[in-house]
Protein backbone atom coordinates (compact mmCIF):
# COMPACT_ATOMS: atom_id res chain seq x y z
CA UNK A 1 0.00 0.00 0.00
CA UNK A 2 1.76 3.09 -1.15
CA UNK A 3 -0.74 5.88 -1.50
CA UNK A 4 -2.53 8.28 0.79
CA UNK A 5 -5.89 6.54 0.86
CA UNK A 6 -4.68 2.95 1.01
CA UNK A 7 -4.97 2.77 4.81
CA UNK A 8 -8.71 3.32 4.84
CA UNK A 9 -9.78 1.95 1.46
CA UNK A 10 -9.31 -1.69 2.58
CA UNK A 11 -11.59 -0.97 5.52
CA UNK A 12 -14.21 0.56 3.25
CA UNK A 13 -14.02 -2.33 0.80
CA UNK A 14 -14.23 -4.94 3.56
CA UNK A 15 -17.40 -3.25 4.76
CA UNK A 16 -18.76 -3.03 1.22
CA UNK A 17 -18.20 -6.75 0.64
CA UNK A 18 -19.77 -7.74 3.94
CA UNK A 19 -22.93 -6.03 2.74
CA UNK A 20 -23.04 -7.75 -0.64
CA UNK A 21 -25.98 -10.14 -0.83
CA UNK A 22 -24.75 -13.72 -0.82
CA UNK A 23 -21.40 -13.00 0.87
CA UNK A 24 -21.07 -14.44 4.37
CA UNK A 25 -17.38 -13.86 5.09
CA UNK A 26 -14.55 -11.66 3.86
CA UNK A 27 -11.36 -13.67 4.38
CA UNK A 28 -7.88 -12.31 4.83
CA UNK A 29 -5.83 -11.94 1.68
CA UNK A 30 -2.57 -11.96 3.61
CA UNK A 31 -1.06 -14.61 5.87
CA UNK A 32 -3.32 -15.13 8.83
CA UNK A 33 -0.97 -14.62 11.78
CA UNK A 34 0.15 -11.10 10.75
CA UNK A 35 -3.50 -10.36 10.03
CA UNK A 36 -4.42 -11.38 13.55
CA UNK A 37 -1.68 -9.16 14.92
CA UNK A 38 -3.08 -6.36 12.78
CA UNK A 39 -6.48 -7.04 14.32
CA UNK A 40 -4.95 -6.57 17.75
CA UNK A 41 -3.52 -3.26 16.58
CA UNK A 42 -6.95 -2.29 15.27
CA UNK A 43 -8.45 -3.06 18.65
CA UNK A 44 -5.80 -0.99 20.42
CA UNK A 45 -6.62 1.89 18.08
CA UNK A 46 -10.32 1.23 18.77
CA UNK A 47 -10.96 0.61 15.11
CA UNK A 48 -13.42 -2.13 14.11
CA UNK A 49 -11.51 -5.43 14.32
CA UNK A 50 -10.92 -7.43 11.17
CA UNK A 51 -11.66 -4.61 8.76
CA UNK A 52 -8.48 -4.77 6.69
CA UNK A 53 -9.22 -8.01 4.88
CA UNK A 54 -9.14 -6.61 1.35
CA UNK A 55 -5.76 -5.85 -0.23
CA UNK A 56 -5.16 -2.59 -2.08
CA UNK A 57 -1.87 -2.29 -3.94
CA UNK A 58 -0.45 0.42 -6.16
CA UNK A 59 -1.19 4.09 -6.39
CA UNK A 60 -2.79 6.72 -8.58
CA UNK A 61 -4.33 5.16 -11.67
CA UNK A 62 -2.58 1.84 -11.04
CA UNK A 63 -4.63 0.36 -8.21
CA UNK A 64 -5.06 -3.40 -7.84
CA UNK A 65 -7.64 -4.87 -5.47
CA UNK A 66 -7.70 -8.42 -4.12
CA UNK A 67 -10.49 -9.95 -2.04
CA UNK A 68 -11.24 -13.46 -0.81
CA UNK A 69 -14.81 -14.25 0.12
CA UNK A 70 -17.07 -17.00 1.40
CA UNK A 71 -20.56 -17.21 -0.10
CA UNK A 72 -23.83 -18.82 0.84
CA UNK A 73 -24.96 -21.91 -1.03
CA UNK A 74 -28.34 -20.45 -1.97
CA UNK A 75 -27.39 -18.98 -5.31
CA UNK A 76 -24.62 -19.74 -7.81
CA UNK A 77 -21.20 -18.77 -6.47
CA UNK A 78 -20.18 -17.13 -9.80
CA UNK A 79 -23.16 -14.76 -9.56
CA UNK A 80 -22.17 -13.68 -6.05
CA UNK A 81 -18.53 -13.35 -7.13
CA UNK A 82 -19.49 -11.01 -9.99
CA UNK A 83 -21.75 -9.03 -7.67
CA UNK A 84 -18.89 -8.63 -5.19
CA UNK A 85 -16.59 -7.43 -7.96
CA UNK A 86 -19.13 -4.91 -9.18
CA UNK A 87 -19.66 -3.62 -5.64
CA UNK A 88 -15.92 -2.98 -5.29
CA UNK A 89 -15.72 -1.13 -8.60
CA UNK A 90 -18.87 0.88 -7.90
CA UNK A 91 -17.49 1.94 -4.53
CA UNK A 92 -14.15 3.06 -5.92
CA UNK A 93 -15.67 4.92 -8.85
CA UNK A 94 -18.19 6.44 -6.45
CA UNK A 95 -15.30 7.89 -4.45
CA UNK A 96 -14.10 9.62 -7.58
CA UNK A 97 -11.02 7.41 -7.84
CA UNK A 98 -9.86 5.88 -11.13
CA UNK A 99 -11.21 2.45 -11.95
CA UNK A 100 -8.72 -0.19 -10.72
CA UNK A 101 -6.54 -1.86 -13.32
CA UNK A 102 -7.38 -5.23 -11.77
CA UNK A 103 -9.96 -6.45 -9.28
CA UNK A 104 -9.40 -10.00 -8.12
CA UNK A 105 -12.21 -11.74 -6.24
CA UNK A 106 -11.71 -15.33 -5.20
CA UNK A 107 -14.43 -17.51 -3.69
CA UNK A 108 -12.75 -19.63 -1.02
CA UNK A 109 -15.78 -21.30 0.50
CA UNK A 110 -19.37 -22.02 -0.47
CA UNK A 111 -21.94 -22.66 2.23
CA UNK B 1 -5.44 -33.95 -18.69
CA UNK B 2 -4.15 -32.66 -15.40
CA UNK B 3 -5.51 -33.28 -12.00
CA UNK B 4 -4.87 -32.22 -8.48
CA UNK B 5 -5.85 -33.69 -5.19
CA UNK B 6 -2.61 -34.29 -3.45
CA UNK B 7 -0.15 -31.75 -4.75
CA UNK B 8 1.03 -28.50 -3.27
CA UNK B 9 1.50 -26.77 -6.59
CA UNK B 10 3.22 -23.43 -6.59
CA UNK B 11 0.94 -20.66 -7.70
CA UNK B 12 1.74 -18.63 -10.82
CA UNK B 13 2.56 -15.64 -8.62
CA UNK B 14 5.19 -17.69 -6.84
CA UNK B 15 3.71 -18.15 -3.37
CA UNK B 16 1.12 -20.27 -1.64
CA UNK B 17 -2.42 -18.99 -1.69
CA UNK B 18 -3.32 -16.90 1.35
CA UNK B 19 -6.36 -19.14 1.49
CA UNK B 20 -4.02 -22.00 2.45
CA UNK B 21 -2.21 -20.27 5.25
CA UNK B 22 -4.15 -21.20 8.33
CA UNK B 23 -4.49 -24.86 7.51
CA UNK B 24 -0.83 -25.52 8.13
CA UNK B 25 0.39 -22.48 9.98
CA UNK B 26 0.17 -23.49 13.59
CA UNK B 27 -2.86 -25.73 13.25
CA UNK B 28 -2.89 -29.45 12.88
CA UNK B 29 -5.86 -31.72 12.43
CA UNK B 30 -5.45 -32.57 16.11
CA UNK B 31 -5.59 -28.95 17.24
CA UNK B 32 -8.64 -28.35 15.07
CA UNK B 33 -10.24 -31.41 16.61
CA UNK B 34 -9.52 -29.99 20.07
CA UNK B 35 -11.09 -26.73 18.94
CA UNK B 36 -14.25 -28.62 18.01
CA UNK B 37 -14.15 -30.29 21.44
CA UNK B 38 -14.31 -26.83 22.98
CA UNK B 39 -17.31 -25.91 20.83
CA UNK B 40 -15.04 -23.42 19.03
CA UNK B 41 -14.64 -21.41 22.24
CA UNK B 42 -12.86 -19.16 22.78
CA UNK B 43 -13.07 -18.15 19.14
CA UNK B 44 -9.68 -18.37 17.43
CA UNK B 45 -9.41 -15.78 14.65
CA UNK B 46 -6.64 -17.73 12.90
CA UNK B 47 -9.15 -20.57 12.48
CA UNK B 48 -12.33 -18.59 11.99
CA UNK B 49 -10.79 -16.33 9.31
CA UNK B 50 -9.44 -19.19 7.21
CA UNK B 51 -11.59 -21.00 4.63
CA UNK B 52 -9.15 -23.90 4.67
CA UNK B 53 -9.56 -24.30 8.41
CA UNK B 54 -13.32 -23.98 8.02
CA UNK B 55 -13.31 -26.76 5.43
CA UNK B 56 -11.22 -28.91 7.76
CA UNK B 57 -13.58 -28.29 10.68
CA UNK B 58 -16.54 -29.25 8.52
CA UNK B 59 -14.79 -32.46 7.45
CA UNK B 60 -13.95 -33.34 11.04
CA UNK B 61 -17.51 -32.62 12.14
CA UNK B 62 -18.82 -34.95 9.40
CA UNK B 63 -16.47 -37.70 10.50
CA UNK B 64 -17.49 -37.26 14.11
CA UNK B 65 -21.13 -37.53 13.18
CA UNK B 66 -20.41 -40.96 11.76
CA UNK B 67 -17.86 -42.28 14.19
CA UNK B 68 -17.67 -40.11 17.30
CA UNK B 69 -16.06 -42.72 19.49
CA UNK B 70 -13.36 -43.44 16.94
CA UNK B 71 -12.21 -39.84 16.90
CA UNK B 72 -12.54 -39.53 20.64
CA UNK B 73 -10.26 -42.49 21.28
CA UNK B 74 -6.61 -41.89 22.02
CA UNK B 75 -4.21 -42.75 19.23
CA UNK B 76 -2.08 -44.89 21.52
CA UNK B 77 -5.02 -46.99 22.61
CA UNK B 78 -6.27 -47.85 19.16
CA UNK B 79 -4.03 -48.50 16.20
CA UNK B 80 -5.72 -48.20 12.86
CA UNK B 81 -4.32 -50.13 9.92
CA UNK B 82 -2.58 -47.85 7.44
CA UNK B 83 -5.32 -48.35 4.85
CA UNK B 84 -8.22 -48.07 7.29
CA UNK B 85 -10.95 -45.82 5.90
CA UNK B 86 -10.77 -43.55 8.94
CA UNK B 87 -7.04 -43.16 8.43
CA UNK B 88 -7.49 -42.38 4.77
CA UNK B 89 -10.14 -39.75 5.46
CA UNK B 90 -8.04 -38.09 8.14
CA UNK B 91 -5.02 -38.13 5.83
CA UNK B 92 -7.06 -36.54 3.07
CA UNK B 93 -8.52 -33.72 5.15
CA UNK B 94 -5.29 -31.72 5.32
CA UNK B 95 -4.77 -32.18 1.58
CA UNK B 96 -8.30 -31.59 0.39
CA UNK B 97 -8.90 -28.34 2.29
CA UNK B 98 -6.09 -26.52 0.48
CA UNK B 99 -7.28 -23.80 -1.85
CA UNK B 100 -5.50 -25.42 -4.78
CA UNK B 101 -6.05 -24.11 -8.28
CA UNK B 102 -8.20 -21.11 -9.18
CA UNK B 103 -11.14 -22.00 -11.44
CA UNK B 104 -12.05 -18.95 -13.52
CA UNK B 105 -15.38 -17.16 -13.30
CA UNK B 106 -16.25 -15.15 -16.39
CA UNK B 107 -17.24 -11.50 -16.31
CA UNK B 108 -17.79 -8.93 -19.04
CA UNK B 109 -15.42 -6.48 -17.31
CA UNK B 110 -11.90 -6.95 -18.72
CA UNK B 111 -10.17 -5.90 -15.48
CA UNK B 112 -12.05 -8.51 -13.45
CA UNK B 113 -10.06 -11.54 -12.27
CA UNK B 114 -12.68 -13.78 -10.72
CA UNK B 115 -12.41 -17.36 -9.56
CA UNK B 116 -13.59 -20.07 -7.23
CA UNK B 117 -10.90 -22.19 -5.62
CA UNK B 118 -10.50 -25.89 -6.14
CA UNK B 119 -10.77 -26.28 -2.35
CA UNK B 120 -14.13 -24.53 -2.35
CA UNK B 121 -15.37 -26.86 -5.09
CA UNK B 122 -14.23 -29.91 -3.13
CA UNK B 123 -16.18 -28.47 -0.21
CA UNK B 124 -19.27 -28.19 -2.39
CA UNK B 125 -18.99 -31.88 -3.27
CA UNK B 126 -18.57 -32.80 0.39
CA UNK B 127 -21.63 -30.73 1.27
CA UNK B 128 -23.58 -32.71 -1.32
CA UNK B 129 -22.46 -35.88 0.45
CA UNK B 130 -23.96 -34.60 3.70
CA UNK B 131 -27.38 -35.06 2.14
CA UNK B 132 -26.90 -38.82 1.78
CA UNK B 133 -27.23 -41.23 4.69
CA UNK B 134 -24.82 -44.14 5.02
CA UNK B 135 -21.85 -42.64 3.21
CA UNK B 136 -18.92 -40.28 3.60
CA UNK B 137 -16.90 -38.50 0.94
CA UNK B 138 -13.29 -39.57 1.24
CA UNK B 139 -11.63 -37.71 -1.63
CA UNK B 140 -12.51 -35.40 -4.52
CA UNK B 141 -10.31 -35.10 -7.58
CA UNK B 142 -10.71 -32.59 -10.41
CA UNK B 143 -9.03 -33.60 -13.67
CA UNK B 144 -8.61 -31.23 -16.56
CA UNK B 145 -7.14 -27.84 -17.35
CA UNK B 146 -9.47 -26.26 -14.85
CA UNK B 147 -7.54 -22.99 -14.69
CA UNK B 148 -8.73 -22.24 -18.23
CA UNK B 149 -12.15 -20.65 -18.74
CA UNK B 150 -14.90 -23.16 -19.47
CA UNK B 151 -12.47 -26.08 -19.24
CA UNK B 152 -13.70 -29.62 -19.63
CA UNK B 153 -13.32 -31.46 -16.37
CA UNK B 154 -13.75 -34.96 -15.03
CA UNK B 155 -14.64 -35.16 -11.36
CA UNK B 156 -13.79 -38.32 -9.44
CA UNK B 157 -15.24 -38.78 -5.97
CA UNK B 158 -14.22 -41.59 -3.65
CA UNK B 159 -16.84 -42.42 -1.06
CA UNK B 160 -17.11 -44.97 1.73
CA UNK B 161 -20.44 -46.58 2.48
CA UNK B 162 -21.71 -48.50 5.45
CA UNK B 163 -23.85 -51.61 5.78
CA UNK B 164 -27.45 -51.27 4.70
CA UNK B 165 -26.65 -48.68 2.06
CA UNK B 166 -27.83 -49.40 -1.47
CA UNK B 167 -24.42 -48.80 -2.99
CA UNK B 168 -25.56 -48.65 -6.61
CA UNK B 169 -28.47 -46.31 -5.90
CA UNK B 170 -26.47 -44.00 -3.65
CA UNK B 171 -23.60 -43.87 -6.11
CA UNK B 172 -25.86 -42.94 -9.00
CA UNK B 173 -27.99 -40.44 -7.11
CA UNK B 174 -24.96 -38.86 -5.46
CA UNK B 175 -23.22 -38.53 -8.83
CA UNK B 176 -26.23 -36.69 -10.27
CA UNK B 177 -26.36 -34.38 -7.27
CA UNK B 178 -22.63 -33.63 -7.58
CA UNK B 179 -23.00 -32.75 -11.24
CA UNK B 180 -25.93 -30.47 -10.47
CA UNK B 181 -23.97 -28.69 -7.72
CA UNK B 182 -20.94 -28.21 -9.96
CA UNK B 183 -23.07 -26.77 -12.74
CA UNK B 184 -24.56 -24.36 -10.21
CA UNK B 185 -21.34 -23.22 -8.57
CA UNK B 186 -18.70 -23.42 -11.31
CA UNK B 187 -18.39 -22.62 -14.99
CA UNK B 188 -16.55 -25.84 -15.74
CA UNK B 189 -17.80 -28.08 -18.49
CA UNK B 190 -18.17 -31.25 -16.43
CA UNK B 191 -17.89 -34.10 -18.89
CA UNK B 192 -18.07 -36.90 -16.35
CA UNK B 193 -18.61 -37.51 -12.66
CA UNK B 194 -17.03 -40.76 -11.53
CA UNK B 195 -18.13 -42.07 -8.14
CA UNK B 196 -15.89 -44.79 -6.72
CA UNK B 197 -17.42 -46.65 -3.80
CA UNK B 198 -15.63 -48.51 -1.05
CA UNK B 199 -18.16 -50.43 1.01
CA UNK B 200 -16.93 -50.88 4.58
CA UNK B 201 -19.70 -53.34 5.39
CA UNK B 202 -19.96 -51.77 8.83
CA UNK B 203 -23.28 -50.97 10.39
CA UNK B 204 -23.73 -47.53 11.89
CA UNK B 205 -23.57 -49.14 15.33
CA UNK B 206 -20.34 -50.93 14.53
CA UNK B 207 -18.84 -47.72 13.25
CA UNK B 208 -19.73 -45.95 16.47
CA UNK B 209 -18.25 -48.78 18.52
CA UNK B 210 -14.94 -49.05 16.67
Amino acid sequence: MTDAFADDLPTELTRVLRNVEGVHTVYATRPVVPTVLASVAEAVRREPVGMHQVSVEGSGADIRITANIGVFDGEPAPDVCRRAHDAIVDHIVGRGDPQPVAVTVRVGRVG
Amino acid sequence: MTGSDDTDRPRPDGGPSPLDEAAFEGHSIESLSDYLDRDRQPADPTIESSPAAQHALAALARLRAVAPRVLASEADSYEFPHDHWITRILDQISVQVRAGRDIPVAHDVPTAVLSITEGAVRGVVRDVGDGFAGMLVERVRLDGDIESPGARAVVTVDIVTFAGTDVAAVGEEFGRAVRSALVKHTELSVTDVVVRVRDTGLTDEEVRDR
